[in-house]
């Protein structure tokens, strides 16, 4: 079986740039941890197929991103 | 002129099925597992041999053909991770390899920090196997329904080497022209981390200088089923697994109370007395995105790890201690005792 965990928001930009590694990884994760992750069971003819998943992947993140103009 | 088949190439192709037993095509530009070495191949063994016992003159009767072809594939690999930000398209070398041998896999792609987690699965539903390819010598040799069992060791600062020990449903090995493996390959620069700097936790002793270790997830997968009304093989059926590690580690003073381990001192021996859960967590590689971890439990923290055997043992004049520990669910119902986390 094949899951994915999607951010329920994406990581802002400059968090992503910082330099140092350690200091971008625990800025990323804090931000991740705040906006919440949503874990997915991915079905068998989509898990064997790596386009496929892809497209679950952002047709699933596209979800959140409307979902949140929504909101705003 | 040299002999008309050779022993000097090969390569390496697999991929899950959606269907179980069901072989699937395999892409030369997709579908390429790399391995670190020649793969152990014997495709000799049959569910059924065919034999009819004895002829009443003496001797033995002439076999019917034999049913049910075992295939089996031993590969040797090293785990080489994604070398960017991990996405359904990003994994870690050992992926599919993973996954036929009964890990559930876990994409989590929160910016900035994706990983790949894999973790036990005894299904019946969620299992994966996979249709895999081995060349060599000229020869191709597939195998479908294929599940596999994996273990990892190391002695001293090298790469770390895998095993996946994969058994299916074997077919007769043909001339085959060794595929360009194209796509699901690492690029050859991309390096696996080395074991020279490994970070072990045992209990809450941290500063272990450890010689080596070996990994083996001992899942059983060899009990075929039978088949007498479709081709005689129709594949296997995982049991349980008893996931353990070994680790060598440079002796240091003994911790002389319970939890009989601190960042500096650590006693094995009290550990096994008193059957305490542990967190136990090894790490290979510095390296965002190749980089790569086992570890008791559900997380690196959790206190899921039993020692179950001490050794005492010496390289030259250093003392070493061989320690054995067995990774535990942390419940008697959940699948949760370790994970292999790439991040």
């Amino acid at each position: 079986m094949l899951f994915v965990e999607l951010p329920r928001r994406p990581t802002p930009p400059e968090l992503l740039a910082i330099k140092d590694p350690d200091a971008r990884e625990a800025a990323c994760a804090a931000f991740v941890a705040e906006a919440g992750v949503e874990r997915f069971a991915v079905p068998a003819e989509i898990a064997s197929d790596p386009a496929a998943l892809q497209g679950f992947v952002e047709g699933q993140l596209a979800r959140f991103a409307a979902e949140a103009e929504e909101i705003v | 002129m040299s002999s008309s088949k050779t022993q000097n190439q090969f390569a390496f192709m697999g991929k899950i099925e959606t269907a179980y037993g069901t072989p699937i095509a395999l892409s030369a530009a997709a579908d390429g597992i790399l391995l670190a070495d020649f793969a152990d191949v014997d495709f000799s063994a049959f569910l059924n041999d065919g034999a009819r016992g004895r002829a009443p003159g003496g001797g033995t009767r002439q076999r019917v053909k034999p049913s049910g072809r075992v295939g089996t594939i031993s590969c040797p690999f090293e785990a080489i991770g994604g070398g960017a930000a991990y996405s359904a398209s990003v994994v870690p070398s050992p992926h599919v390899l993973f996954r036929a041998s009964g890990l559930e896999a876990t994409g989590s792609f929160g910016g900035g920090v994706e990983t790949w987690k894999y973790a036990p699965e005894v299904g019946p539903t969620g299992l994966e196997a996979g249709t895999f390819e081995y060349y060599e010598g000229g020869q191709k040799y597939p195998i479908a329904g294929g599940y596999g069992s994996i273990s990892c060791s190391v002695d001293g600062p090298d790469v770390p080497r895998w095993m996946c020990d994969l058994l299916g449903i074997g077919t007769t090995p043909t001339d085959a022209a060794l595929p360009t493996i194209s796509g699901g390959y690492p690029p050859a620069s991309r390096l696996p981390p080395k074991a020279e700097s490994v970070a072990l936790t045992l209990g809450l002793f941290t500063a272990g200088a450890v010689r080596g270790f070996e990994f083996d997830y001992s899942r059983s997968h060899d009990a075929a089923r039978k088949n007498i009304n479709s081709g005689g093989h129709a594949g296997y059926t995982p049991g349980g697994h008893s996931p353990t590690m070994k680790i060598t580690v440079e002796q240091v003073a003994l911790a002389t109370v319970s939890p009989w381990s601190t960042s500096t001192t650590l006693n094995p021996y009290a550990l096994k007395d008193d059957g305490q859960l542990i967190v136990c967590s090894l790490a290979v590689g510095a390296l965002q995105y190749n980089r790569w971890k086992i570890y008791a439990g559900a997380s690196a923290a959790a206190l899921q790890a039993q020692v179950v055997d001490v050794q005492d043992a010496y390289d030259g004049p250093t003392r070493l201690w061989e320690i054995t520990v067995e990774f535990k669910p942390s419940s008697l119902t959940l699948v949760d005792s370790f994970q292999i986390e790439f991040n």
